[in-house]
């Protein structure tokens, strides 16, 4: 029955419309996530943060420092850019903010904005490297 | 002594380790206060300003991981290399391969030095005779914030009004040789007590900016709930309260990583186990309106009640 078929299409349509711009974020997003969680199971890494254009997500062990670390880290990133455009530095590879108790690393994946706290022993340059 | 031989005296020590270090291209020292005390002939000003605004807020941020010590950024053409030197930061833009232990060792040598050799020739000075007033510094007035106590260029002085500043500016430019009396003299006059609590009372407030947080989305719906009032931790409310001064911040500004803003009633998460997590409880409608979702990022804003 046409009118019955032509709902169904719709449907189907509009799922289409909603999910499939999604899809290739969400896996690059996954992906990302996985390593994420791997590079967090390390010895001193205390959490991450991604950040995309469209959504964020937080890990952190320590839930009452989220709002610090997800400010800091924002901050950090846009000082960065701030930096790179005034004294044309190229494109910003990383950025390495180390502070009195841990120091922290954020990079660019594409459209994602990876930020990765961790305690001043550990090996960022091994983080940075999994995580490139 | 007063803040130009200071300045000069940093000048020389980035000159000499510019001069040590071939991978260095220019340099820059701010005081953690954002506040631009030196920097060598070839710093770009209005890039330096911007910098320096820029990694002030940073730094203040930067208190969660227990202050700024180092940062490093690295570019494809090259790299900056941020340092903590007491209470003050060194800028360092270096070529991308650049020896950064070497540039430590040199930095992290040279410019304690030269601050305790200037700390001590200023408190030697300071016993021996009439403090100088301080001038406010010629070099870069962009920071917005107070000066912090632990600033290495206090004040000895209230501040000065414009006009007087103006005035003392001639002064010095018409008898350079009667210096250190004259300067005396102006810190007798400077020290009228009405004028000068005055103005310093409406430079520290007048920059203020509103306060921001970016918060987690929480999603929250049910029959009695209005689309335009949404939930925030009590702590926030009352800290912006007491940030501007006002009896409480009854609307925000919300803005998502996508640019859409709204401004909503406030009101307490009434929830005690959703307290102190760092969330912002928007009902499901603006959810939809703003195109958030549960556990996305978005920046706060309070907003100031009409007539303060």
């Amino acid at each position: 029955m046409p009118p019955t078929r032509k709902k169904t299409i719709q449907i189907d349509e509009d799922e289409q419309v909603d999910w499939a711009p999604k899809i290739d974020e969400s896996m690059s997003a996954s992906s990302l996530r996985t390593v994420l969680d791997r590079v967090k199971s390390r010895d001193g890494i205390i959490g991450y943060i991604i950040r995309g254009p469209t959504s964020a997500s937080i890990d952190i062990k320590d839930p009452s420092k989220i709002i610090d670390y997800a400010a800091l880290s924002a901050e950090a990133m846009e000082t960065g850019e701030t930096l790179s455009g005034s004294f044309d530095m190229g494109k910003v590879s990383h950025i390495l903010l180390d502070g009195r108790s841990l120091k922290i690393l954020l990079l660019k994946k594409g459209e994602q904005e990876l930020t990765v706290f961790m305690e001043r022993n550990v090996d960022h340059n091994a983080v940075c490297k999994e995580l490139s | 002594m007063n803040d130009e031989i200071y300045n000069a005296a940093l000048r020389n020590a980035l000159s000499g380790i510019k001069d040590a270090m071939i991978d260095l291209n220019w340099s820059f020292i701010l005081t953690n206060d954002g506040t631009v005390i030196t920097s060598d002939e070839n710093a770009v000003d209005p890039a330096i300003t911007k910098a320096a605004s820029s990694f002030q807020t940073l730094a203040q941020k930067a208190a969660s991981i227990g202050g700024l010590d180092n940062m490093l950024i690295a570019g494809d053409k090259c790299n900056i290399y941020v340092s903590s030197v007491n209470d003050m930061y060194l800028v360092a833009g270096l070529t991308k391969n650049a020896d950064l232990v070497y540039f430590r060792t040199v930095t992290g040598a040279v410019l304690p030095t030269v601050l305790k050799v200037l700390d001590s020739v200023t408190s030697s000075l300071s016993q021996t005779s009439t403090p100088t007033p301080f001038k406010p510094t010629t070099n870069i007035p962009f920071s917005q914030s107070k000066i912090t106590e632990s600033s290495l260029f206090k004040p000895t002085v209230p501040e000065t009004t414009p006009d007087e500043e103006d005035t003392l500016e001639e002064e010095e430019e018409t008898s350079p040789n009667e210096e250190a009396n004259e300067e005396v003299e102006e810190a007798q006059e400077l020290q009228v007590p009405t004028s000068s609590s005055t103005q310093r009372t409406e430079t520290t407030k007048l920059p203020e900016e509103l306060p921001s947080q970016q918060l987690i989305v929480d999603r929250f719906s049910g029959l009695m709930v209005k689309a335009d009032t949404i939930q925030l931790d009590v702590e926030i409310l009352k800290r912006w309260s007491e940030e501007l001064d006002v009896e409480s911040i009854g609307e925000v500004d919300i803005e998502t990583f996508s640019g859409k803003t709204v401004r909503c009633k406030t009101k307490t998460i009434n929830d005690p186990k959703l307290e102190g997590r760092g969330l912002i409880r928007i009902p499901e409608k603006t959810c939809q309106s703003l195109d958030v979702r549960r556990g996305e990022l978005v920046r706060v804003r309070p907003v100031l009640p009409e007539g303060d």
